[in-house]
């Protein structure tokens, strides 16, 4: 395999109108890459953006797939950009990986389809909405954005672009999470009264370290680190950027974003959002309470052993006939348990109607091919982190706030209005 | 003992970075707003306070600042490290003094300060900054006519659009891509508020441009969404060009432009186009969750392309009705396997209102095809189509191994339904145990599947520990794909 075939993107040979009469309608073994990749017009094309830990894991997931191919990534850090480049070199059995420091080269690359961006959270809504104005189609870590405004101009980029854009809410390709929301959205649990999930109840804080020395741009591009946030000496520890407050946005979003979003769908709500948000007098944000306009309590829960006992990011739904509950690595738990005889009928439904992949960078893909919106499209990623930072910012002004999600704002609430936004340290800006 | 845990204490003591530095300017018990307000503006304007102070003063400005605070938050608008934390505040403070200010500083400051100037005026959208935003559009510094270019769009307005325009049509690339964003960015905002006439016209003005590709995608979807029930001559012109990335834009059209009238104008387009645009065609109508367009999948159903037939199939798993099951029937039978399987999903979840769907599919337990007789009994069992059990009873002596092996399936899954008569249920239960005896020699694994979820509690005490969710692990995807291989 050559680097000239490598680079024949999807996107290029779609361009051809000789696609319309030569692609063909199933891949022949004959047209299928080495060790049995697609063929170049079955291929999405990516470039990886930010690759750190759970970058890593991602980018792996998507190169699992034989219609996948990586050519490119970009990371400020020079050891991120070896480690990573290496790791895709021994994925394809050749060594022409193109590092790059600075994203903005990547994306002007023709033959990328698709960018992985698993930078630090700052940049999500900064980069994604960049990838999708040159073309791209996004799967982006979560928190989607790291304010309210940002996550808006996230999701309208998305629409306006006609781009596919994945949030990395894994969850919602999980069968054991999709068994509960079906139970709670069919009113198998009843009327909902309570959803209770967790957060990790830790605030995030701002300080500054003494300066140091800044390293070479080769060995870290402190300007690009910092990039949309407001500046600062440089010091090595914000290398590891979380809980500083203007890298991260704290334990609410942290967890949040993953069970504010499976909260939201196991209410129906996913185009909306609580209205009142009442400030628990802490600073970690347990115990902290949300109401939706039909009265249902959304409340967070720190890593409190009783609930549920063991896992991170649960979720417990509660209704006037039963309860179900789920977290990571633990199964679907509910009542009454009769309830078990339904879950192979409801997933089958679920599949049959969404026709959704249990496997969420499968369904990225899936849908960068047939332009139908991810499970965790833009919009109900921004709307899910949208309670995170409506969350925070009742955290910030230590008091409770009521929320409009239909205009996205405070009604009558200066203070908290100001706080939607997050000013970006120039030349970036929405 | 204690003595060396103390010392290893103090040397990790020693080791550990130095502490922070923490924000002095804090807010002080008993102090107004006002008067916190006066301190922090004092806080700026002394000598010698601290970068990381005021850059916290700042923060706090952002949330309780007035038009007294603007005087000392703008100058610092020309501070290499401050200016952008001043804006955190600046932005934020609801006085046209902040304009006035930022507007002065766009002829002031220099270099990176003056697009965080340009910026700022973009997000406040201050309609008195156009002309001299219009100026900055051929600045010879391409950062700060860009910025200038994207906060026109953000204002918006009749002069700023004049502004984009003109630029669109010269200048550097750069700048005439910006520009186009810009103007489908206040198209947009005119769509969103109902001022769809205005929205057509200039999304038509930025299609004329011929901007570069991405605007031109955006600008297209803007003109069909804008034009709505209108749109769709529009769309389907998209669809049947040969720009695949136009289509692109066009299905994700199919999937929001709302009506069954488009439905069935969009429907009639699928027989029309060569069979990969068929697949997409009809996966986007699906999505679309209308009946209108059963007749097109029902006809796609036959087609000679396995892809086309799978798609097809899989759209009738979502809009389809009792017309759909011999169709459904006939696919489940499909010499390609993939089809014979998106067949039997479609068959177990298609909707069924009035119970019409569960009598079609009941009908194909008797089928002479001992395909159609294993997706039947599979299906009905799944569905818990209420008194299946004696039906699919009728077909554990079939001659057809694989049917013998779907009905204990489907007895299975009726054996363990929540609701259901409980004389039926232990019918089912029975049923499928003496089929699972049977079977235990030739299918081993889907025989100890069926007796261990007929005598094992289906839903545990408490929660469960499993090693992966399967489903975001790699360790069950690797589990999966080796079972694959075997």
């Amino acid at each position: 395999m050559g680097r000239k075939e490598i680079r024949f993107s999807r996107r290029a040979f779609l361009k051809s109108a000789a696609a319309l009469v030569a692609a063909p309608t199933i891949i022949p073994a004959t047209a299928l890459g080495r060790e049995g990749r697609a063929a170049p017009s079955e291929r999405v094309v990516m470039g990886a953006l930010g690759i750190g830990g759970r970058g890593t894991f991602d980018l792996k997931r998507l190169m699992s797939f034989g219609d996948v191919q990586f050519v490119a990534l970009a990371d400020v850090r020079q050891e991120n950009r070896e480690r990573v480049k290496k790791i895709i070199d021994d994925e394809y059995g050749f060594n022409s990986t193109k590092p790059y420091i600075d994203f903005r080269e990547m994306l002007a690359r023709e033959d990328i389809d698709a960018v992985l961006i698993a930078t630090g959270d700052r940049w999500h809504a900064l980069a994604a909405s960049w990838a999708m104005k040159a073309g791209k189609d996004v799967y982006c870590e979560k928190p989607c954005s790291m304010s309210i405004a940002q996550g808006r101009f996230m999701a309208d980029t998305a629409r306006r672009y006609n781009r596919v854009y994945q949030a990395g809410t894994q969850r919602r390709s999980e069968e054991p999470f999709v068994f509960l929301m079906e139970m709670a959205r069919r009113g198998m649990l009843g009327q909902i009264k309570t959803i209770i999930v967790h957060i990790m109840a830790r605030p995030a804080t701002h300080q500054w370290f003494p300066p140091e020395p800044e390293p070479p741009r080769e060995v870290l591009d402190w300007d690009l680190f910092l990039g949309p946030t407001p500046w600062r000496p440089y010091n090595k520890r914000f290398i590891q950027w979380h809980w500083h407050s203007d890298m991260h946005g704290g334990g609410i979003p942290e967890w949040g974003s993953h069970t504010f979003d499976m909260a939201q769908w196991a209410h129906d709500s996913e185009n909306s959002a609580p209205i009142e948000y009442e400030y628990p007098h802490n600073d970690t944000g347990e115990g902290f309470v949300c109401t939706y306009a039909d009265g249902v309590k959304l409340i967070f829960k720190g890593s409190d052993p009783a609930f549920p006992p063991g896992g991170t990011c649960g979720i417990k739904v509660e209704g006037t006939e039963g309860w179900a509950a789920c977290s990571d690595h633990y199964d679907t738990a509910f009542e009454p348990k009769s309830l078990a005889g339904e879950r192979e009928k409801i997933i089958a439904e679920y599949q049959a109607r969404t026709g959704r992949v249990f496997d969420h960078w499968r369904d990225f893909v899936d849908c960068v091919k047939s332009r139908r919106l991810a499970v965790a499209h833009a919009e109900v990623a921004h709307r899910s982190t949208s309670i995170a930072h409506v969350a925070n910012i009742a955290m910030e002004l230590k008091r409770n706030v009521k929320w409009d999600p239909v205009k996205e704002e405070f009604p009558g609430d200066d203070e908290a209005n100001r706080l939607r936004s997050r000013p970006m340290r120039a030349p970036w800006r929405l | 003992m204690e003595a060396t845990k103390e010392t290893k204490k103090k040397e990790r003591k020693a080791k550990a970075p130095a502490p922070a530095a923490q924000p002095t300017p804090g807010p002080i018990p008993g102090e107004t707003k006002e008067q916190e307000e006066r301190r922090l503006i004092g806080l700026l304007q002394a000598a010698g306070t601290p970068e990381f102070d005021k850059d916290v003063a700042c923060r706090r400005l952002g949330i309780i600042g007035t038009r007294a605070s603007v005087p000392a938050l703008a100058a610092l608008l020309d501070d290499e490290h401050l200016c952008d934390v001043a804006r955190w505040a600046l932005e934020k403070i609801p006085d046209p003094s902040v304009d006035k200010a930022l507007r002065a500083a766009l002829n002031t400051v220099k270099g990176r300060n003056r697009i965080a100037v340009i910026n700022s005026i973009g997000a406040r959208g201050d309609r008195e900054a156009v002309a001299g935003l219009a100026k900055c559009i051929s600045d010879s510094d391409m950062e700060v006519a860009l910025a200038a270019t994207a906060a026109l769009g953000r204002i918006g307005g009749p002069e700023a659009v004049a502004a984009l325009t003109k630029a669109m049509g010269s200048g550097p690339a750069a700048v005439q891509a910006e520009a186009g964003d810009a103007l489908t960015r206040i198209a947009e905002g005119m769509l969103a508020a109902g001022r769809n006439a205005e929205a057509v016209k200039l999304f038509d003005a930025v299609r004329a441009a011929k901007p570069a590709k991405p605007v031109m995608l955006a600008a297209m979807r803007g003109a069909i969404m804008a034009r709505k029930s209108e749109g769709a001559a529009l769309l389907i012109e998209q669809i049947k060009g040969e720009d695949w990335e136009m289509c692109d834009v066009a299905l994700r059209a199919v999937r929001e432009l709302p009506g069954a009238e488009m439905t069935k104008a969009l429907a009639a387009e699928v027989a029309k186009l060569p069979p990969p645009k068929q697949v997409l065609l009809l996966k986007a109508l699906g999505d679309r969750h209308d009946r209108a367009a059963l007749p097109a999948a029902l006809e796609a159903a036959k087609s000679s392309e396995a892809k086309v037939r799978a798609a097809a199939v899989e759209v009738l798993g979502q809009i389809g009705d009792e017309s759909a099951a011999p169709a459904l029937f006939a696919a489940a039978a499909d010499s390609e396997p993939a089809v014979a399987r998106v067949a039997l999903a479609s068959l177990i979840g298609m909707p069924d209102a009035g119970g019409k769907v569960n009598a079609a599919i009941l009908s194909g337990v008797a089928d002479k095809n001992p395909k159609i007789r294993a997706a039947a009994v599979e299906a009905a069992g799944k569905r818990h189509i209420p008194k299946a059990a004696s039906a699919i009873a009728k077909v554990a002596e079939d001659s057809d191994v694989q049917v013998r092996v779907a009905a204990m399936k489907g007895l299975t899954a009726l054996a363990v339904m929540q609701k259901g008569e409980a004389a039926e249920k232990e019918q089912a239960k029975k049923a499928a145990l003496a089929l699972a005896e049977k079977l235990a020699a030739s299918h081993a694994f889907e025989a100890a599947e069926a007796k261990k979820r007929l005598t094992q509690p289906l839903a545990p005490e408490g929660f469960v520990k499993i090693v992966s969710t399967g489903l975001a692990g790699g360790a069950a995807k690797a589990k999966q794909e080796k079972q694959e291989k075997k």
